[in-house]
């Protein structure tokens, strides 16, 4: 059962590279949309669009939280000749894809264990920098208070609940971006962090985000 | 129509395990069921379905406990006359009892009080002072396994006229099954490991594993041995920790996941070699039929109710004895090396799986409570 998805009312692919299509689609609603490749009709791949997209940021969209990447091409096309990316909720064609879009086959083999599989799974919905992630916090600092800003933070970032020795928003500081920048910048200086994330920072999508994305996605 | 209410206080916890997600399939279900006029109600106060659909949405209950708050502070129960014409059904212990005109409750185990050296006090003291109360105020009981309902007609006496089994179900989103498939992308190798599934707490038996590989280190050297589950009660990551340090295998050969996403979790299952699930008691053993919904053999417990869920997948064996868990490994690895289980297209997948829903588990429940 499909669960938690809208259609898809705007799209894009934006690179192909490889045998993954890059793109962006955006719903038709507040839940993602989940984009499927088919060859010949049948399922060969499905993203969901929760990534993040500059293209797509710079077009207004979402502030760009609607990126897909949806790998298979190679094997969709040594399935059949019919290449298709279609909404996965309505079954509505975006676009048709020829073999000659297919890129170069990546040369470099990755080996990865278990928890660098987890990483490579969390790394397609994570911000790309810290820039995507202060306007969540931000909103959540204005609407929720410094209290909850600080559970927040903690829960979205270090995945447990402030300890009582935990730091207080530096409310010396001006404006409210300063307070809340500082305030995520050292919670992901801190090691503990970098041993739960290994660096990434987590989207609005990834299971644990706690922000408030209301009125912002 | 019938009216009904769904206890979903389960919902409201952050992260997803266990009960809440059986909550969540039923939930889900019950939303787009007709049929039944259901309220949903954190004990007895009603949520709005619009919050139930963005938890669902989110799959998680973080933020809730605010408006929970303003309902309660409100005074926005369901009025004692009001609840004496509906039918209730509770997922887990009872909030409220004989509050509802006619009541159900779901018993996934009664681990806390026949195993009660896996489980903490507190968790002990709240489950057997309510247990048998809540099952002798309830006009049915659901149980989530055969062997469930046997230890409720057992110990409590309840007729078996007044129970009936409900089987659980294991769903997956196409996405996470298609986000798992690596032969989608050919540059990719996932080492082999093993994964051992499942919360870490002194009940799921992850000890066995460290006897294992004292008597056969080199197996840690073929595969790694990945735990997937978050941290439990009573510290048993401390302890297995403390239990690989005499097993003489080098500790990265044993990697620890904590909490993973569902997605991350279907990748895990769907890469490793097989799954192993070693617990000394369940109520149902649902890591068991996700791992064989997916294809995966599992090395499986042979106590509770295990044995019910997906026998034709399992290798059995004692988890008092590790010398058959032993051979159960061997055999596992014979078997899993014979399947193609890490090599499945995404359709295979997808038909694979779209017998395990959870539409028989919900129908049991909307079944009992049309009939009130």
């Amino acid at each position: 059962m499909l669960y938690g998805y809208s259609s898809v009312a705007a799209f894009a692919v934006t690179e192909i590279s490889g045998d993954c299509v890059y793109g962006y689609a955006a719903p038709n609603g507040e839940r993602p949309t989940l984009v499927k490749l088919t060859s010949d009709g049948a399922p060969v791949a499905f993203s969901r669009a929760t990534g993040y997209s500059p293209t797509a940021a710079a077009a207004g969209i979402r502030m760009g939280w609607c990126a897909f990447q949806i790998h298979g091409l190679r094997s969709a096309f040594a399935i059949g000749d019919e290449v298709k990316l279609s909404c996965g909720v309505s079954g509505e064609v975006l676009t048709s894809l020829s073999i000659d879009m297919l890129g170069a086959p990546k040369t470099e083999d990755l080996r990865l264990s278990a928890l660098d599989l987890v990483a490579l799974l969390r790394q397609s919905d994570a911000c790309p920098g810290l820039e995507q992630l202060l306007p969540f916090a931000l909103n959540h600092y204005r609407r929720h208070g410094a209290r909850q800003f600080i559970e927040a933070s903690y829960l979205t970032l270090l995945g447990r609940w402030p300890d009582p020795t935990a730091p207080d928003v530096d409310f010396s500081l001006e404006s409210d971006a300063e307070r809340i920048t500082v305030y995520i910048e050292d919670l992901i200086g801190s090691q503990e962090y970098k041993e739960k994330w290994g660096g990434i920072i987590p989207g609005p999508f990834v299971s644990g985000f706690r922000f408030d994305t209301t009125e912002l996605i | 129509m019938t009216k009904a209410v769904l206890d979903i206080s389960a919902l409201f916890e952050d992260t997803w395990t266990g009960i809440p997600n059986v909550v969540a399939a039923i939930a889900q279900r019950a939303l787009e069921d007709q049929s039944i006029e259901w309220i949903f109600a954190y004990e007895t106060i009603p949520i709005p379905r619009s919050v139930v659909l963005d938890f669902l949405t989110r799959h998680s209950g973080m933020g809730g406990l605010p408006f929970l708050a303003d309902a309660a502070w409100n005074g926005q129960v369901i009025a004692e006359a009001e609840a004496k014409n509906l039918v209730a059904v509770f997922p887990n212990i009872k909030p409220v009892r004989r509050y509802f005109g006619r009541e159900a409750i779901i018993v996934h185990d009664l681990s806390p009080i026949l195993t009660p050296e896996f489980h903490n006090s507190d968790n002990i003291f709240h489950f057997a002072n309510r247990i048998r109360e809540d099952v002798k105020t309830s006009d049915h009981v659901f149980c989530v396994s055969q062997a469930t309902l046997s230890d409720v007609n057992t110990y409590f006496k309840k007729p078996v006229s007044e129970m009936s089994v409900i089987r659980l179900g294991a769903e997956f989103d196409p996405y996470e099954l298609s986000a798992g498939l690596q032969q989608l992308r050919p540059n990719i190798q996932v080492e082999p490991y093993i994964a051992v599934i499942g919360t870490l707490e002194p009940r799921k038996n992850g000890g066995i594993l460290f006897e294992y590989l004292m008597q056969n280190p080199g197996f840690a050297y073929q595969y790694r041995i990945v735990f997937i589950g978050r941290d439990g009660w009573l510290d048993e990551k401390t302890r297995l920790l403390h239990r690989l340090e005499g097993v003489g295998v080098s500790p990265d050969r044993v990697q620890f996941t904590g909490y993973v996403s569902n997605a991350e979790r279907t990748a895990l299952m769907l890469n490793a070699a097989f799954c192993v699930y070693p617990s000394f008691f369940e109520g149902f053993g649902l890591p068991i039929l996700e791992a064989g919904a997916l294809g995966k053999i599992t090395v499986c417990s042979n106590s509770s109710s295990m044995p019910e869920v997906m026998p034709g997948n399992c290798v059995f064996f004692n988890p008092q004895e590790t010398f058959e868990f032993v051979e159960a490994m061997r055999t596992a690895e014979l078997r899993a090396a014979q399947t193609r289980s890490r090599g499945q297209s995404l359709s295979d997948l997808l038909d694979r799986t779209s017998i395990f829903g959870w539409d028989e588990c919900y129908q049991g429940v909307a079944k009992w409570v049309r009939e009130q």
